[in-house]
């Protein structure tokens, strides 16, 4: 209830009092708050979208909206908002819609807002309890890769094992430094980092994995290297950079699972180089998530 | 009894005219104040990527300040830049160069608004030129002739 209050801060206080009327087994699990100019604002719960009882949302209030959130200072979160969202003190994420206004091929910014949506950040804690003591062996900690299709939980838990590995829960504690290219493990906001990340992490963010990975080696002297999503060989490039320097590495690719994995060249040659040493697969049985570690 | 009355003529005329010369000159020194912090925000747009509410903050002219005041109060850039200009002791048409900023400043990337607070900046230069010419041209008039005006009155009322 206390993440929803904090969410909807960002929200004018007609529409922060709204959602502060909902009973308190839904703001519990309010999930989003979606803003869209024309219609009247909604509530996303786990069983569906519902309206609140307010006007329909006037173009200039969520311009006015984005003001807020931004502080005023477009300039400062240009990067966040070419990427279609602003991140929130608390983690939050305000989504942006609007006019792309065009650089060549690159989105230089976004303006003439059409919709928001706000999403209410939640820490998962607990969700590496079961997988983090396979990957220790003695006293040492293997490199990951977590394996599971979109949606499943894969930047929860990884979230999770930077936190226990950080915090020495299950073995010795390890300087965790992380490549946050998207902001979705620590967001920070003003350098802070919004989710609990440990005690001995250090996060960059803002910039492409590859850069990132490469700029902790530089200046951090991880132990342990992080980012979420493999996706392109620059990545597979950095790691393997990073696992000769003798870090562990915790990262997350899209795959159903290990087979998935071999179908596809660049997760190949990612196997076949033995940047990682274990596989985790995270498989959804209703309404839990089950933990499959593998070694490679 | 005559001659008290006109020494208090003389000093309200000369008081008249030196306060009009300090005018001048105080409107000197806040243009002055107001294009060195607008100097400071085109480097810090450019360089420091500083947010908006600490940038104003971090300025020594009292208008900025006033207006962090106002955003921290959550009025909107717009309306806090509003009042604080509104509140400040410059005239009408100093005010007016100043206040498209407010639809301006955080809105825009860094170029963009750079190059807005330079042409204010430029703007208020050219005022700043204006009112040095000003005060030392008609300063020392207005002191003069309200001292000459008292001692003129003051002799008629003696």
């Amino acid at each position: 209830m206390r993440r929803a209050i904090q969410a909807v801060g960002a929200l004018p206080e007609n529409m922060r009092r709204a959602v502060c009327a909902l009973p308190p087994h839904q703001l519990e699990t309010l999930e989003e708050v979606r803003l869209r100019a024309g219609r009247v604002p909604a509530v996303v719960l786990p069983e569906g979208e519902r309206k609140l009882s307010l006007p329909p949302v006037a173009p200039e209030v969520l311009q006015d909206i984005v003001d807020t959130a931004s502080r005023w200072s477009l300039h400062a979160v240009l990067p966040q908002v070419r990427r279609g969202y602003l991140t929130l003190e608390g983690g939050h994420r305000l989504g942006l819609c609007g006019r792309a206004v065009m650089e060549g091929e690159e989105i230089h910014t976004l303006g003439e807002f059409s919709s928001l949506n706000l999403r209410v950040a939640r820490q998962v804690c607990g969700a590496a309890d079961d997988v983090a003591p396979r990957l220790w062996e003695g006293d040492r900690l293997h490199s990951a890769l977590i394996l599971a299709p979109p949606g499943a939980g894969k930047t929860t838990l990884l979230r999770e094992l930077i936190r226990w590995v950080s915090d020495g829960e299950g073995g010795r504690p390890l300087r965790v430094g992380v490549a946050d290219e998207r902001g979705e493990l620590a967001a920070c906001h003003r350098g802070m980092p919004q989710l609990e990340l440990g005690e001995r992490t250090d996060v960059v963010e803002g910039c492409s994995k590859a850069q990132g990975l490469l700029l902790l080696l530089r200046g951090m002297n991880p132990q342990v290297l992080a980012a979420d999503e493999i996706t392109a060989p620059e990545d597979l490039e950095a790691f393997a950079q990073a696992a000769g320097c003798g870090a562990a590495l915790l990262a997350t690719a899209h795959a159903q699972g290990p087979e998935d994995l071999r179908r596809r060249p660049l997760y190949r040659e990612l196997l076949e180089r033995k940047i990682f040493d274990r596989l985790v697969t995270i498989r959804r049985e209703g309404t839990h998530r089950a933990y499959e570690v593998e070694a490679i | 009894m005559r001659f008290l009355g006109a020494i208090l003529v003389a000093a309200g005329c000369a008081g008249v005219g030196v306060h009009a010369a300090m005018e001048l000159k105080a409107r000197v020194g806040l243009l002055r104040r107001l294009c060195a912090g607008l100097e400071v925000m085109e480097r810090e747009l450019s360089l420091g990527r500083t947010p908006l509410p600490e940038l104003l903050e971090g300025l020594e002219e009292e208008l900025f300040r006033a207006a962090a005041r106002g955003l921290a109060q959550g009025l909107g850039l717009r309306r806090a830049w509003d009042g604080a200009l509104d509140a400040s002791s410059l005239p009408p048409e100093d005010r007016e160069v100043l206040r498209p900023l407010g639809r301006v400043l955080g809105r825009y990337d860094a170029p963009g608004q750079e190059e807005s607070v330079e042409h204010v900046r430029r703007d208020l230069e050219r005022r700043l030129a204006q009112a040095r010419e000003e005060s030392s041209r008609l300063g020392r008039m207005y002191a003069a002739l309200g001292v000459t005006a008292g001692i003129f009155l003051a002799v008629m009322l003696a």
